[in-house]
């Protein structure tokens, strides 16, 4: 390890300033009349191995983000690198061969596969079309991957349909890992999942890094799920991130009172401890296309002063890895 | 709760779907009862009947393929299973409401939120249209509308998916319910609008006296709404209990999996180690049109013995007001 020092300071992931604005238009020539600001300047490292979760609203620019690193959508502006190299300015090409560092899993198992070609067919696929294999190769591979997705072998003349939801993520994953990709974007990967098949989908993500060193940035809007897989935790608010911290530091002193409501918000399974009347969040989440002036979170902050409705806070490190943006901390 | 006379009873109910591959038991006779003041809690795997349960209270499925094909609903002295078409249409959304999952769905894109919560009370209550409309707005303001004179001009797509759950909630209540079904109302929200909600629900429940029924598959949500909860798995009821006791003693191995297999915050806070594993329930639902002579989670249970497998379970009190259908004990 310490002969590679300069390698592996390198961040896996490294996104810098990154705004990803969606147009609106209306009217006959769609002109355009404003802008949705899903991603309006996040800056986020990863290192090799780690999981980060990202938690956040509905709409608060989750996908966005993480679309935005795959560039299936394109980035307004800012840095995305991977492995040190800049990635939003590549060509087709380029990009292509990027593409295999980092793959992305889905929320939505029903959608996501074609219900026309064999499952096992979709997997092989995505090596023939990046190159890697073809022909009996692939299918030799593809019967590998199932396996260690849990999946038999056997099972790759199904058609998705055949499938429940559990094992179609399975599918989606054994996509994904069929390109020997170093980060996978998993998006809402259990969240259409029932409770019990939801523990086997975690279990397999732990499981594969252990042992294949994987990085995941994990999508999702269960903080439960997400303590139980993550190393470090990023909550997001109208395409800002406003938090960052690590797991355990980020349960036990929460800075940004977003974070705080969140947390006070999930129903916890003891019905031993029934919360507390006063942790309940007034007000609803403001149009990302007209986000509130200063502090984005003012309009439902319940400490909220003058300079908060006025000032954009900074994003500061408050303690060594703990970042957070509000005025009051 | 006991003493008092409950306000809903199921007995014995079952609902067939007829289908290419047969006879979908989707409720495969399942009973119960709500008290006034009550929240029962309707818990259990996505496609276990718990939808198909309440939507039969109402009479609200599709026939065919669906039929109610046994037992009853008591309700105010009457069997809803019997009643005629234009009694239980004045029941609907009068003496007993509905809550989906779905506000978008459930409400019409066409009319203005005030029509949507008023016309239902000059229609069954007799209201004038002014007092209706009256009325409306109050229901807006009980359910935290802001502006809400203006908002009852206004359109569904026009809200947030948080407020359209509260304007149903607002029809849903506008007519003073005995019973409030909610199927799974806050599974599409976020957390924090989740949170609103409950309390909302909570706190109208209070001032109201309403009988609660709350369809979820978040135990976290139970935890904190439920007075007492059923468990369903494949079309019937595996478990019953206050919910306290549910959590802390259960008793029939599915809802023993279910309880292992969630992440826990409360646990992990605690300073638990990182990539525990979590405990797997193995297998999938078998489909209800296809399940087994004996128990219909012996395939994915780890106590199952050759009994499990020939004879069905019966529904019996294992401690106190505490009922599983379960061959086994389960030691506490
Ligand atoms: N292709 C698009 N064109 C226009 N607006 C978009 C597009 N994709 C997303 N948006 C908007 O950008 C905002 C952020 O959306 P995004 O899907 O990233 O949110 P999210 O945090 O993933 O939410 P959820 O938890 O509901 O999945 C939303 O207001 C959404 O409507
Ligand atoms: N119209 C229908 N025709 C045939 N089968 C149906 C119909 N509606 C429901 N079913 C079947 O009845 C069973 C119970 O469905 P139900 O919607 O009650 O499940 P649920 O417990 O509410 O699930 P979820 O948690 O996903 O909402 C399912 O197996 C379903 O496939
Ligand atoms: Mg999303
Ligand atoms: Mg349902």
């Amino acid at each position: 390890m310490a002969l590679d020092q300069s390698k592996s300071n390198i961040p896996l992931l490294e996104v810098t300033n990154l705004k990803t604005h969606f147009p609106i238009r209306k009217g006959v020539f769609s002109r355009v009349s404003g802008h949705v600001y899903a991603v309006d300047g996040v800056t986020i490292s990863m290192q090799d191995g780690e999981t980060l979760g990202l938690v956040g609203e509905s709409g608060s620019g989750k996908s966005t983000l993480g679309k935005s690193i795959m560039r299936l959508v394109e980035p307004t502006s800012g840095e995305i690198k991977i492995s040190g190299t800049e990635i939003t300015g590549l060509n087709k090409q380029d990009m292509f061969v990027h593409r295999r560092q980092v793959q992305m899993v889905f929320q939505d198992p029903y959608s996501s596969l074609n219900p026309r070609i064999p499952v096992g067919k979709i997997v092989a696929e995505a090596l023939q079309i990046h190159g890697i294999a073809t022909g009996k190769e692939a299918e030799d591979m593809v019967k590998d991957i199932f396996q260690r997705v849990g999946l038999r072998p056997s099972q790759m003349r199904n058609y998705a349909n055949e499938f429940s939801g559990g094992q179609r993520q399975r599918i989606g994953i054994a996509r994904a890992l069929a390109l020997n990709p170093k980060l996978i974007i998993a998006d809402e990967p259990v969240s259409a999942l029932d409770v019990s098949v939801q523990a086997q989908v975690i279990n397999l993500f732990m499981d594969l890094q252990k042992e294949y060193g994987l990085s995941y940035f994990f999508i999702a809007h269960d903080l439960a799920v997400v303590a139980q897989i993550c190393h470090r935790i990023a909550v997001m608010y109208l395409g800002k991130i406003v938090e960052i911290a690590d797991r355990d530091e980020l349960f036990k002193s929460p800075l940004h009172p977003y974070t705080r409501a969140l947390l006070a918000s999930i129903p916890i399974p003891n019905p031993e401890i029934r919360p507390a009347k006063d942790r309940v969040l007034q007000g609803d989440i403001p149009s990302p296309s007209n986000p509130p002036k200063g502090c984005r979170f003012h309009t439902r902050c319940p400490l909220v002063e003058e300079k908060c409705r006025i000032d954009t806070p900074e994003f500061k490190e408050v303690s060594p890895g703990h970042w957070a943006a509000c005025h009051l901390t | 709760m006991d003493a008092q006379a409950p306000v809903l009873e199921l007995k014995n109910l079952e609902t067939h779907f007829e289908t290419r591959d047969g006879t979908v038991r989707a409720v495969d006779g399942v009973s119960y009862s709500v008290g006034a003041g009550e929240t029962l809690a309707v818990v259990g795997e996505s496609g276990c009947g718990k939808s198909v349960l309440s939507l039969s209270i109402l009479r609200l499925i599709p026939n065919p393929p669906g039929k109610i094909v046994g037992g009853s609903v008591m309700f105010g002295g009457e069997d809803l299973t019997q009643v005629s078409e234009e009694r239980i249409r004045v029941i609907r959304g009068n003496k007993i409401s509905m809550i989906f999952q779905e506000p978008m769905t459930s409400l019409n894109p066409m009319m203005t939120i005030g029509k949507q919560i008023s016309e239902p009370l000059t229609q069954h209550m007799g209201l004038s249209k002014k007092q209706a409309t009256n009325r409306a707005q109050e229901m807006l303001d009980l359910v935290q509308i802001p502006d809400s004179k203006k908002w009852l001009g206004g359109y569904p797509h026009e809200m947030s998916g948080g407020m359209r759950q509260r304007v149903m909630i607002a029809i849903a209540l506008a007519c003073d319910p005995k019973v409030l079904i909610a199927d799974e109302p806050t599974t599409a929200l976020d957390v924090t609008i989740q949170a609103q909600i409950l309390l909302l629900i909570r706190n109208l429940q209070k001032k109201m006296g309403t009988a609660v029924i709350m369809v979820t598959h978040d135990l976290g949500v139970v935890a904190e709404v439920a007075d007492r909860v059923v468990v369903m798995y494949a079309g019937r009821k595996v478990e019953e209990a206050n919910v306290k006791d549910l959590f802390a003693n259960p008793q029939h191995p599915y809802t023993i999996g279910l309880m292992t297999a969630i992440p826990r915050l409360d646990k992990i806070t605690n300073g638990d180690d990182l990539n525990e594993r979590l405990t797997e329930i193995p297998g999938v639902v078998l489909p209800l049109y296809d399940l087994p002579v004996g128990c219909a989670f012996a395939d994915r249970c780890s106590f199952t013995t050759d009994k499990c497998r020939t004879d069905k379970p019966v529904f019996e009190e294992k401690s106190p007001s505490h009922w599983a259908a379960c061959w086994q004990e389960m030691s506490s």
